[in-house]
């Protein structure tokens, strides 16, 4: 496995990270009425229709769609106006019958969708326009959190929160933790793979969504939305799937996924899966998103049962997070958690003093925030400051210098063995407004950046950002 | 960029292609069903066939609007139970009916020219669904080749069928609630890539398995 953490470098896509399916329905009011009024409570947790509106409420909570509780009773199947069902108005039940066909020995539960085809076949999805429930009175149902009983008794409310997910237009998800997920379990409440999943069709403030990256040959980089640690102290959670879908790596299905630590962290990331045994790879990528092996690590058994566990400090900068298995074929569902603090970052990032006399800052981030000061190495009387980066694989990048603080210059050169070789390359204003960019194909070596002003003495902040540009 | 990577994001293309191709065929929702045994998928179905679906018509309910698709299949073979004619029309809700459209949630209609081995639940009884446990008394006749071949409602190749309700309940995991479209009664083993179609029971040793969980 360590070989083949190395093979990651050669990776450059990042699979969709989430587990959530939607389908190709949708309200397109963003709103559903649904008349509550089932009458009676639980053996032990309160009545029907509380227990109906919290799961109408969980829904609502998290995404912009909003349900509407409407306090009176509404047969779900009685004649709709003009003969056709699904008039926009939804009912909710228990009966021994769906609109006249019995469930059948099996069934708990039927959510009836309706509503208007986007094409004749109904093969593009259809617009919702009623959504009715019925459950099985036959069963035994309760309300209650927790663990499921043993003793066949149904719980209502998690039954009605995944029937209200499949009214909004989801499907099933392969999350281990997921209300979902196509097997009832002790998961009692929405989980974030859920919340990503209806943001995903509605849209929601502070759900879990991805973000395009970039996007090389066709495939899609992306990471989550709460994929940038800034710290003091984070924590965040993601579900994923391993699949025969997913990319392969030494023959084993991998899914990665992109994070930005901007300070130096402590972290503690741990990976569970119930349905195969979890590797986990946590790889530093520089800017010319090649890995740096000093900065790649790897885990199969460190965490509780077989899961897999990191636990180190590390150093700011972008990370590729590798889910995969220790077998070959495996699949399956897969948690990750993460955890991170500022509180005892490690140490900063190594600098030295080149032969020039200039400090040197190691920093392969490909976004860096600096500040020219007055206490700088000074050349030609402006401050500079130095950057270096390595670059391992031949690559076309962009570099941009940037400050609202001075009229930048930017500098390239190549380092062979510690000193200033052929290449020297500077710009001015070729960025907008007074800021600096080089465009140029690198080869594999050793670089040094510099950072200084048009004008002399001019100090002030700056961010460089390096691009990797694609054929 | 070097070679390896190139060709590395080629192929990862090709693959991306490919799991777009899987997509287009993924089901919509799902309702919920209770996980049940294949023993109790055979014992509980009243009339299990082998057959074709030879037509298939969508009719809407003058009252309730509800919505439902009579599918008729041409018997090819009885496996369990009685019955004498040579086809059989079974009424599945939810339908597609002049651009509307009913849809239960987790239901898996049998589609024109269909072949399958199908558990039914009840002749009598007007169901939901008339397949015992939704998809898991749903199963799809493949050819492979000239060989016919089992594949589950939800495509994925069936290797294996073995008796599980003799397991002690206490070492099983405890009642589970499927969905209706896609899930797999407990015994009926698979291949998760519906590519892996060639290591499926072929259609004679499928309905060996069957004739001896009901023998058992």
């Amino acid at each position: 496995m360590r070989i083949a953490a190395l093979l990651l470098i050669t990776l450059l896509s990042i699979n969709s990270s989430h587990a959530y399916e939607v389908s190709e329905n949708f309200w397109d009011t963003g709103q559903a009425i649904f008349h509550v009024g089932i009458s009676g409570s639980s053996p032990t947790g309160g009545t029907w229709n509380d227990a109906f509106k919290r799961s109408m409420a969980a829904w609502s909570n998290v995404s912009s769609f909003e349900f509407v509780a409407v306090d009176n009773y509404l047969d779900p199947c009685i004649d709709r106006g003009e003969g056709l069902f699904g008039d926009g108005s939804t009912g909710i039940d228990f009966s021994a019958s769906v609109c006249g066909s019995e469930f059948g020995e099996n069934t708990l539960a039927v959510t009836l969708s309706a509503g208007n085809c986007q094409n004749p076949q109904c093969t593009n999805g259809f617009i919702i326009t009623d959504a009715d429930i019925v459950f099985n009175s036959a069963e035994t149902w309760d309300v209650y959190s927790g663990s499921l009983r043993f003793d066949g008794t149904n719980e209502f409310e998690r039954v009605a929160l995944h029937e209200l997910g499949h009214a909004l237009g989801l499907n099933h998800s392969n999350a281990n933790a997921a209300i979902m997920r196509a097997f009832m379990s002790d998961t009692d409440s929405l989980q974030s793979d859920d919340i990503a999943g209806i943001a995903s069709i509605y849209g929601s403030e502070g759900a879990v969504t991805e973000t395009t990256v970039a996007n090389i040959y066709g495939v899609t980089l992306v990471a989550p939305d709460n994929a940038t640690i800034s710290g003091p102290n984070n924590s965040s959670t993601l579900s994923g799937t391993l699949s025969s879908k997913d990319n392969q790596l030494d023959g084993k299905a991998l899914d990665l996924y992109q994070y930005t630590f901007e300070n130096d962290s402590s972290i503690d990331i741990q990976l569970n899966s119930q349905t195969f045994d979890p590797f986990l790879y946590l790889v530093r990528v520089s800017a010319t998103q090649a890995s740096i092996p000093s900065s790649s690590f790897a885990d199969d058994n460190s965490g509780s049962g077989n899961g897999a566990r990191i636990n180190l400090n590390i150093q700011a900068g972008t990370y590729w997070l590798g889910v995969t298995s220790d077998d070959n074929s495996a699949q399956g569902s897969y948690d990750v958690s993460i955890i991170s603090s500022t509180s005892n970052p490690p140490s900063s990032f190594e600098t030295f003093t080149s032969i020039y006399g200039a400090d040197v800052l190691i920093n392969p981030n490909s976004n860096i925030d600096g500040s020219l000061r007055s206490t700088d190495f000074k050349f030609n009387n402006r401050f500079l400051d130095l950057v270096q980066i390595e670059v391992t694989t031949t690559s076309a990048v962009k570099i941009d210098l940037s400050s609202t603080a001075f009229d930048t210059n930017l500098l390239l050169v190549d380092i062979v063995n510690n000193e200033v070789g052929s290449l020297v390359l500077e710009n001015d204003d070729n960025g907008s407004g007074t800021n600096s960019r080089l465009e140029t194909t690198l080869e594999p070596g050793t670089y040094w950046l510099g950072v200084t002003s048009y004008d002399p003495s001019e100090s002030g902040n700056y961010d460089i950002a390096i691009t990797l540009v694609l054929p | 960029m070097n070679a390896f990577i190139l060709l590395s994001a080629k192929r990862m293309v090709a693959s991306l292609a490919c799991s777009l191709c899987l997509l287009v065929s993924s089901s919509a929702s799902a309702t919920t069903v209770l996980g049940i045994d294949i023993d109790k998928v055979v014992a509980d179905a009243e009339f299990v066939f082998e057959g074709a679906v030879i037509n298939s018509e969508t009719r809407q309910d003058s009252n309730s609007g509800i919505i439902s698709t009579y599918v008729t299949f041409q018997i090819n073979d009885i496996i369990k139970g009685d019955y004498s004619g040579d086809s059989i029309e079974l009424k599945f809700m939810g339908g597609v009916f002049n651009g509307q459209i009913v849809q239960v949630s987790g239901m898996r209609i049998p589609e024109m020219a269909e072949q399958g081995i199908y558990f039914v639940e009840s002749m009598s009884r007007d169901l939901i669904n008339p397949l015992i446990g939704w998809s898991q008394g749903h199963f799809i006749i493949h050819d492979d080749n000239g060989t016919r071949r089992i594949s589950t409602a939800g495509n994925q190749p069936v290797i294996e069928v073995e008796a599980v309700s003799a397991i002690p309940r206490s070492i099983k995991k405890p009642q589970s609630v499927v969905e209706g479209n896609t899930d797999i009664a407990a015994g009926v083993m698979t291949e998760t890539s519906p590519i892996m179609i060639e290591r499926a029971l072929t259609v004679e040793d499928f309905k060996s398995r069957i004739a001896d969980l009901l023998i058992n």
